[in-house]
């Protein structure tokens, strides 16, 4: 009787690991692909692609810098398509740097100086926003140690194609920005701060003034020279 | 400001993490505006006023490039073991933008196809190693059920000379086990 007992858990025992061990590696064959899709978008971000102007030869990676002025028009691109494609547009503007100043200072002994500039800031910014008075941020030496890819991206429409099914934050307001833990630490900054961002925006510029010239005469106004802006790094800070 | 953890949430590669700083897409013009660096531009009212009024909509026209997913799920068309099965769906789908947006004016790189292009070799090589262990356990399993019966076999040959060794005949033993 013991005997039988023990041949049959012995069988019982055999095929269940052969039946669990078959079907596990039949699942993980069916699910290979998607594992790798994962370990792909953990490499490359959870979109599929990135369309960008032909004239850029070389191709743009996610950090691709606009230095060259060509621009893609998604509201175009949204027509003409009837808004039938899932499309999100992107700005990016690399080689940036990042800054602060006394607003983060955080041990006591600085508490005065903490006074000395809330004082400051109360009076210099602008009545609106939290945000400080251009004089204040053009006049003044600041410090940007950190080279950052100020990217722009319009968090409502990420989210209804699934760019970044996981990001939880709602979209952000005029003056706000995320930065990473890593640089928030290395800067000595906490949610709320501020933080400075200077970068070259010189295409931009002169596409803005492009556009306004087209429409100058109309609204009875003089046209702005290109001139008005000067190409180079570091013209624009925020 | 505020401050992401340290993840990507899928949102740009996890390489450029410690570098990336994100801003709101469409109000960057009108910020821009407030914030024009000091000359001739910031001295312009109608030009600030100009930013400020159609700021949101010139982002919009003037985007450095598009973000594109396929659509939902999008996992289906990567879930295909053959890589060509996979190419084969996601390149019709961005041939088919591009074909609408016209070939000439725009360039479309497909990153995640190309990083499964790279994993193709090693979901080959997968399948291969699970097909093979699959293999051993159906030759495991044949020689388990063989082992299972010869010992059955084996305990009814012993059980069968013990009756012929008590006296029961050959025809009463297939009788036996017929009836």
């Amino acid at each position: 009787m013991g005997r039988k007992k023990f041949h049959f858990c012995l069988s019982f025992c055999s095929v269940f690991v052969v039946v669990w061990a078959s079907l596990v590696i039949n699942t993980l064959t069916e699910r290979g692909p998607i594992i790798f899709l994962k370990l792909a978008e953990s490499l490359t971000g959870q979109f599929d692609g990135i369309i960008y102007p032909s004239g850029l030869d070389d191709g743009p990676d996610i950090d691709y810098e606009n230095t060259r002025g060509l621009f893609v028009n998604y509201t175009k691109v949204m027509e003409i398509t009837d808004n039938k494609y899932n499309l999100a547009p992107r700005k990016t503007f690399c080689g940036s740097r990042l800054g602060t100043d006394y607003s983060n200072i955080r041990t006591s002994y600085d508490e005065y100086y903490m006074q000395e500039y809330e004082r400051e800031f109360l009076r210099t910014s602008d009545g609106q926003t939290t945000l400080p008075k251009p004089e204040n941020i053009y006049g003044s030496n600041k410090d940007y140690p950190y080279q950052t890819c100020v990217v722009l991206m319009d968090t409502e429409r990420e989210r209804e194609i699934h760019l970044g099914a996981k990001y939880k934050y709602p979209a952000m307001t005029e003056g706000q920005c995320l930065i990473n833990k890593y640089m928030a630490d290395q800067m000595n900054v906490v949610e709320g701060d501020v933080v400075y961002n200077k970068f070259d925006i010189y295409q931009n510029l002169v596409s803005l003034i492009d556009e306004f010239n087209r429409i100058a005469f109309d609204i009875g106004v003089s046209r702005i020279s290109r001139e008005a802006v000067e190409e180079g790094n570091d013209n624009q800070q925020l | 400001m505020a401050i992401i953890g340290n993840e990507t949430f899928g949102k740009y590669p996890k390489e450029a993490l410690e570098d990336f700083v994100v801003m709101e897409y469409s109000p960057f013009y009108t910020q821009l505006a407030k914030f024009l660096p000091p000359g001739q531009l910031s001295n312009n009212r109608a030009f600030k006023q100009f930013l400020m009024e159609k700021g949101s909509q010139l982002s919009y026209d003037y985007s450095d490039f598009l973000m594109m997913t396929l659509p939902s799920p999008r996992v289906l068309y990567y879930s295909y073991n053959d890589y060509f099965e996979i190419q084969r769906g996601v390149t019709g789908y961005a041939n088919q933008l591009i074909a609408d947006l016209g070939f000439f004016p725009l360039k479309m790189d497909l990153d995640v196809l190309k990083q499964m292009e790279l994993f193709s070799q090693a979901i080959l090589f997968l399948g291969l190693v699970f097909d093979i262990i699959i293999l051993l356990f159906v030759i495991l399993s044949i020689l388990l059920i063989y082992s299972l019966l010869m010992i059955s076999v084996e305990a009814k040959t012993f059980e069968f000379g013990i009756m012929r060794m008590v006296g029961l005949s050959k025809s009463g033993i297939i009788n036996m086990v017929f009836i």
